[in-house]
């Protein structure tokens, strides 16, 4: 069975801010304002909630099935990992 | 308004507060005759140095405050208890931790609470919402203070609102929990009672397990934050007389907004445990003491009860339309349980959260603003009566006619006076007044505050 952990690379940083959530990228120099659904997301995973209460917290707030509310999540955590503020790493147990 | 000028006497002197027409001032015994005469004897010249009292004393002053009126349109603010659950066995709490293992709210509870006080913002066209946290701990139920911050902010956004959070906490979580509260809330009132040995003495773990280093470590991180952080502390009779020392302690190693003591709310649990409401007389004198210490620091001191900076006809949020959803989704004008309202004869229900609406009573709005300050004949001729309007509903019994003091009111008023005596510049006959335990009893034991009640000066 595989875990999936998500992590910010190195140089990745945030603060919070009236507006939403700001992440900087230092290593390319890019910053991105997290806000909405987004910005929730962002803090709920900077507590360490485990995927399948993230995808709940998600549907509650959404007022989505947990379904969609899984197929969203998969959606917007590629988006980060794609503009290089999310990592993903695979491990192994069993 | 004659029935609002105030007078007490401080050693050879009388302080005067008409509260309506924002005037304090200390006059002589010569000066405070000569005003009630003049106050009551339409014809009679006062000597010059009284007439500028007297022209602000028959000015119309700020009108009386009043109770609300009229359908809820402008909650104090929502306040949302996560669960009544607690982590820690303080040993005078006995409102909530250890009686109510259970029940927790469901996010589904938290959010419609959040859109019902939204949408109700948005039809009064308020621009600010306020969103409080209470428990038991509400942190011992994160997830639903999680997602309720997460939500309204979301929510704010998109209706064009803007969101204060603040939580009533005892502090302990783990320190990237604390970063996110300080990151998050606008104010945390963080419990903490004195050093170490105070602290781990009247506020041991559920485990018994020590916890203040951990409550010292999270209002370092508060301090640090963005956060405004109050500090409350628990005032025993072990305690009081360490007041000072407990303020250097803390404008030591905390960087707090406000530092607010408030003395032991005596249960049985307290008395069980040994614990024991402080001296008023003590209190009083050490309470001031402590303020000099944090004010220097830039800190602000409080006491509940003594709250000059506004009028108002009732001490806490009941009244003021505060809207406060228990886990069950009851609505209630007070965060205390049930079972104490009962106790003291008093129904704070307002209705019930239910179909994703408020359901609130009208008739119970009205009933619960009627526990205003003109309901309660102790409180008529005191010169506290706009600033403590009686104290807490559910836990100071006001069954007694004017003058039949209690601690509470004795605290009340002698730090009342003294923060009085200290906006008027007069520190020393202050200091003078608070070591002479005759002339504190003389002030605080007065039936009547009220100038034109004396029969003699």
């Amino acid at each position: 069975m595989k875990n999936r952990i998500y992590f910010c690379p190195a140089g990745v940083e945030w603060v919070k801010n009236t507006d939403g959530i700001l992440v900087i990228n230092r290593n390319q120099s890019q910053s991105y304002l997290l806000m909405g659904l987004e910005s929730a997301v962002w803090s709920w995973m900077s507590l360490s909630y485990t995927y399948p209460r993230l995808v709940g917290m998600l549907s509650e707030l959404e007022g989505i099935s947990r379904q969609e509310a899984g197929q969203k999540l998969k959606r917007l955590l590629e988006a980060w990992r794609v503009i290089d503020i999310l990592e993903v790493r695979e491990t192994s147990h069993g | 308004m004659i029935s609002d000028i105030f007078a007490v006497p401080i050693i050879d002197k009388y302080l005067i507060y008409a509260p309506l027409h924002n005037l304090a001032s200390l006059v002589d015994q010569r000066g405070a005759i000569s005003l009630r005469k003049a106050i009551l004897e339409a014809d009679y010249q006062p000597p010059a140095p009284v007439e500028p009292l007297l022209a602000i004393l028959r000015s119309p002053g700020r009108a009386a405050p009043q109770p609300r009126t009229g359908p809820i349109k402008n909650p104090y603010f929502l306040g949302l208890i996560p669960t009544r659950a607690c982590n820690l066995s303080c040993l005078y709490c006995d409102f909530a931790g250890n009686r109510q293992p259970g029940s927790r709210m469901g996010l589904k509870t938290a959010k419609e609470a959040i859109e019902a006080y939204f949408q109700l913002a948005r039809q009064s066209d308020l621009q600010w919402v306020e969103v409080h946290f209470f428990g038991g701990e509400p942190f011992f139920a994160e997830n639903v203070v999680h997602f309720a911050v997460a939500y309204a902010e979301l929510r704010a956004q998109e209706l064009g609102l803007r969101v204060r959070f603040e939580a009533t906490s005892n502090g302990i979580y783990r320190a990237d929990r604390c970063r996110w509260i300080a990151n998050n809330f606008d104010t945390i009132v963080l419990s903490l009672d004195g050093p170490e040995d105070i602290q781990e003495r009247q506020r041991p773990a559920n485990s018994r397990r020590k916890t203040a280093q951990t409550v010292i470590r999270n209002a370092k991180i508060f301090s640090e934050g963005p956060v405004e952080l109050v500090i409350r502390s628990c005032v025993t009779e072990a305690t009081v007389n360490r007041l000072p020392e407990i303020a250097s302690w803390i404008a030591g190693e905390f960087i707090p907004s406000t530092v607010c003591f408030e003395a032991l709310t005596p249960s049985i649990l307290s008395k069980e445990a040994g614990l024991h409401p402080p001296d008023p007389w003590d209190f009083a004198r050490n309470f001031t003491l402590a303020s000099e210490i944090l004010e220097k620091a830039g800190i602000e001191t409080a006491l509940s009860t003594v709250v000059l900076h506004n009028l108002r006809t009732s001490f806490c949020p009941v009244g003021q339309d505060a809207l406060i959803i228990s886990p069950d989704g009851a609505i209630d004008a007070c965060y205390l349980m049930q079972a104490d309202w009962k106790r003291a004869g008093l129904d704070m229900r307002l209705g019930w959260l239910k179909d994703g609406k408020f359901q609130i009573d009208s008739e119970a709005v009205g009933r619960v603003r009627k526990n205003s300050v003109y309901e309660k004949q102790l409180c008529t001729a005191c010169l506290c009566r706009y600033h403590c309007a009686g104290g807490c509903h559910i836990n100071h019994s006001i069954a007694r006619s004017g003058g039949a003091y209690d601690s509470l009111c004795l605290q009340t008023r002698l730090v009342t006076m003294a923060s009085l005596l200290k906006r008027l510049g007069q520190e020393s006959l202050m200091h003078a007044w608070l070591d002479d335990r005759h002339a504190l009893e003389t002030s605080a034991w007065q039936p009547t505050d009220l100038l034109i009640a004396w029969k003699t000066l």
